[in-house]
């Protein structure tokens, strides 16, 4: 009778996140699962097996879990980058951050070059003028990249967009345009700028060719190649109003599943916006396999802390502007939780600002008073100006969070300056008060937000610098096990999925994280930089320059 | 007509403000003509099933050939599709979601094919000064009143009319807007009396004057006129020729006290306004107020 094979992987250190074997020197993986975690001696006994040394100058963790991305976080390499901090591609090209106008003007020359057709816009992304010291940027800087294509650029906001001349020709924007949105010079001439969605849309057909291509299903392909290459074999999409419906599920699926993609995909849908029943969402569930998982519910609540559209508590913005927006009535939450609630669905809820986590508090301390339940894992997303006394709270209700802690290195340097100022700012993502509150804690980096990278994302909370240099909110930071545990086994948790992946243990998928450096011996602030030789999933090996 | 323009109108207010009583109204009144309505969600228009002709994903068409369209896709291509069948609505009515942002969502109003046709704002009269002093959503109910050119006052049945009063004064604290008591006709809400079209509509719900304006007018006149508003002209719509403006004909629209002048994108040649006011606006005062128009000349 014939065994299936074992094959046994020595490696230089393997950190298990299993609080029992916490390291091991050998990983024994039958099938898509860890068969055993220990030392090749104590696996000699295992009928069949064969030792693989692929791994053997390789240091081994579990595999990366993001608890907080998007599905169409690669959709923006359609099109050509040209943001401030040097950002690698789906294809592991690094593309250095443009620092002023002419960085940015070069980078669109030479995509200018390199398009065939007079005809096609150009269309770029990223764009953070924030960090320019010069004068504004406007579309007459992109008029000496052509006169004759539109080119049309997303700022990293995405709230607003550059065009140049020809672009709002071609359109018809001029002086007489009406709308809001579109600031003009001393002539009343558009000085090129389409501030929020109404505005940036008259861009017309550029405008629909630039989000239209982002939805190609290539994307989710490169959305794959980008995970490979930060050690993540777990995705989230949070979250996809159409989540339900078969056609998102079949295109899902067609790249989940097929045994060339390298990770497991977690669809949670937007109620709010889909109106998605439980029972549709229900049925849903019924559809997740081993790689894609489906029917669970994210809701957003209030804005961004950076966009001056978070919902905060008194003080408010350090400007004294008026306080940010909510997406979702407050007073609505209940109503719209608890059918998903009574179901046991497992629901996550965007909270940035302090009073947007209140009435988060508030709804579960509700629903869980109307309907009892233990093992809810509720978890606060983004959870960014969380006050101590929250976080107790939120350990009361057995809840979770997932903290947004590269804010600290992109954004760190304006929240001390601009939105909250340096005290708040020093309890953002505050992941000691978290883990000291005996909360369960995850962080996530919000791809295409920030860049899809979980060593960066607990290099942020281990140091907490600033893209200027300080180190912001010092008695804030953990330790680089704890960050490690967070990215890894507390994702896991916050997705429910604690029993398949984030440690390695026997009978777990066989997901790695694959290092080329021990994270647990370089110098902490050394964490990011930590080579990736690639992952395993599912038994699986990616090596990432292969993809 | 040149191409069809279709007239935009944004429906915003707070959670039961009465937004969706509105729409459903608005969606069985014969006078309007074939709408096209715009919501988040389908949850919050109840629509008559009997009314129902097809339910296709994302639209919803009913036998008197209006529309239901939610925003699913995004508002750049609901508008889109809206747009690929102009020839079959007439008008579009966008509901703001309870805590949106009404002056926000009316700059889609601007985009090509459609005019901004009016923010309406609904306001429950019985709970608003209260509910303006709520912690988390007091400054979104002000922010949307002060967004509104048109008030419109739910729930006053449950008031006394010195209580009614006092809600009016509190109003008019925040915002410039014209405020109306609900309910009103539909020809009041979009000044329905367009010029050159016929409508079989009711006289006893609204007041209306038009008035030829044969000669071009000054643009002084203009911000003369604008400011002296009787308080009963809910709407004024309608051509001039304008000496300053480039183009040949100007369009001109008054929602409220707020006034825009566009470049015509109608063949209508004719110079002439029509007001819709309350029931009983005086004529002759509306007359001599547009009669300030001609004055410079
Ligand atoms: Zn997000």
């Amino acid at each position: 009778m014939s065994v299936e094979v074992t094959t046994i992987y020595p490696a230089a250190a393997i950190y298990t996140m299993d609080p029992s074997r916490p390291t091991v020197s050998a990983v024994a993986i039958r099938g898509e699962r860890f068969f055993a975690a220990g030392t090749l001696d104590e696996m000699r006994s295992i009928a069949n097996y064969e030792v693989d040394n692929t791994f053997a100058g390789k240091i081994l963790l579990p595999g990366f879990v993001e608890a907080h991305s998007h599905g169409m976080a690669a959709g923006l390499w359609m099109h050509t980058y040209c943001g401030f901090f040097n950002r690698s591609d789906p294809n592991g090209k690094i593309w250095t951050g443009c620092k002023n106008i002419n960085e940015v003007i070069d980078r669109l020359r030479v995509a200018d070059d390199s398009l065939e057709d007079p005809n096609e816009p150009l269309l770029a992304w990223g764009l953070d003028p924030i960090y320019f010291s010069e004068e504004r940027l406007v579309g007459s800087h992109l008029d000496q990249v052509s006169l004759s294509r539109p080119i049309f650029v997303l700022h990293a906001s995405a709230h607003l967009a550059t065009v140049n001349s020809a672009l709002m020709d071609l359109e018809g924007i001029n002086s007489e345009t009406p709308m809001e949105g579109i600031p003009k010079d001393a002539e009343g001439n558009p000085i090129g700028e389409l501030q929020e969605p109404a505005a940036m849309s008259l861009a017309g057909t550029v405008f629909r060719s630039f989000f239209g291509r982002m939805k190609a299903q290539d994307t989710k392909w490169a959305l794959g190649r980008l995970a490979n290459k930060a050690g993540i074999t777990t995705l989230t999409d949070l979250g996809n109003p159409l989540s339900t419906n078969q056609t998102t599920i079949d295109e899902w699926r067609d790249v989940v599943d097929n045994e060339a993609f390298p990770a497991r995909m977690f669809i949670f849908d937007s109620p709010a916006m889909s109106q998605t029943s439980t029972e549709n969402l229900l049925i849903a569930k019924e559809k997740s396999s081993d790689k894609l998982r489906l029917g669970a519910v994210k809701v957003v609540l209030d804005g961004s802390i950076q966009g001056y559209t978070a919902r905060l508590r008194w003080p408010g913005y350090l400007d004294d502007r008026s306080n940010g927006m909510w997406v979702f009535p407050p007073e609505q939450l209940t109503e719209l939780l608890r059918p998903f609630h009574e179901a046991g669905l497992l629901i996550h809820v965007h909270c940035n600002g302090d009073e947007a986590v209140d009435v988060f508090l508030e709804t579960v301390e509700t629903l869980l008073s109307e309907f009892p339940k233990t093992d809810h894992r509720y978890t606060v997303q983004h959870c960014q100006l969380t006050s101590p006394e929250q976080y107790r709270r939120i350990s009361a209700l057995n809840m979770c969070v997932n903290l947004f802690s590269n804010h600290t290195w992109y954004w760190g340097d304006q929240h001390v300056t601009s939105t909250v100022g340096p005290d708040r700012a020093a309890r953002m993502n505050s992941a000691r008060t978290a883990l000291d509150a005996g909360v369960p804690v995850s962080m996530h980096c919000d791809a295409p937000v920030t860049p899809l990278g979980s060593l960066h994302v607990a290099w942020a909370a281990v140091n907490r610098r600033t893209a200027s240099g300080f180190v912001l909110g010092a008695e804030e930071q953990i330790t680089v096990d704890e960050a490690l545990h967070a990215v890894t086994l507390g994702a896991a948790y916050q997705l429910k999925m604690d029993g398949e992946i984030g440690s390695i243990a026997p009978r777990k998928f066989a997901d790695l994280a694959i290092l080329e450096e021990d994270p647990y011996t370089i110098d902490p602030n050394d964490l990011r930089d930590v080579p990736i030789w690639g992952t395993m999933s599912g038994g699986k090996i990616f090596p990432a320059e292969n993809t | 007509m040149i191409e069809n323009v279709l007239p935009f109108t944004v429906i915003g207010g707070y959670l039961g403000a009465g937004k969706t009583s509105l729409i459903n109204n608005l969606l069985t009144d014969s006078t309007i003509g074939r709408l096209a309505i715009v919501v988040n969600d389908f949850g919050e228009v109840n629509i008559d099933e009997s009314l129902i002709l097809s339910h296709d994903g994302d639209t919803i068409s009913l036998t008197n050939g209006c529309i239901c369209c939610s925003l699913i896709d995004g508002f750049a291509e609901t508008l889109t599709q809206i747009r690929a069948r102009s020839d079959q609505i007439d008008r579009v009515v966008v509901e703001v979601s309870g805590v949106g942002e009404p002056r926000k969502i009316a700059q889609w109003g601007h985009t090509p094919g459609y005019f901004l046709d009016g923010v309406v704002v609904l306001v429950d009269a019985s709970t608003v000064i209260e509910r303006s002093g709520d912690p988390y959503v007091g400054e979104t109910i002000c922010s949307q009143i002060a967004a509104a050119d048109l008030v419109l006052l739910s729930h006053c049945d449950l008031l006394e009319d010195d209580e009614i009063h006092i809600v009016e004064q509190w109003l008019k604290s925040l915002s410039s807007a014209m405020i109306l008591r609900s309910p009103i006709s539909a020809s009041m809400l979009f000044g329905l009396e367009e010029v050159g079209v016929e409508r079989n509509i009711s006289p006893i719900d609204h007041v209306s004057v038009t008035l030829e304006f044969p000669k071009p007018v000054d643009l002084a006149s203009i911000e003369v006129w604008e400011k002296s508003r009787p308080s009963g002209v809910v709407r004024v719509k309608g051509f001039l020729s304008v000496n300053e403006r480039s183009e040949e004909n100007t369009e001109v629209q008054m929602c409220g006290p707020n006034l825009t002048m566009t470049a015509s994108q109608s063949d209508q040649l004719r110079k002439v306004l029509v007001v819709v006011a309350t029931p009983r606006t005086p004529k002759a005062s509306i007359i001599k107020w547009l009669n300030l128009l001609n004055l410079a000349n």
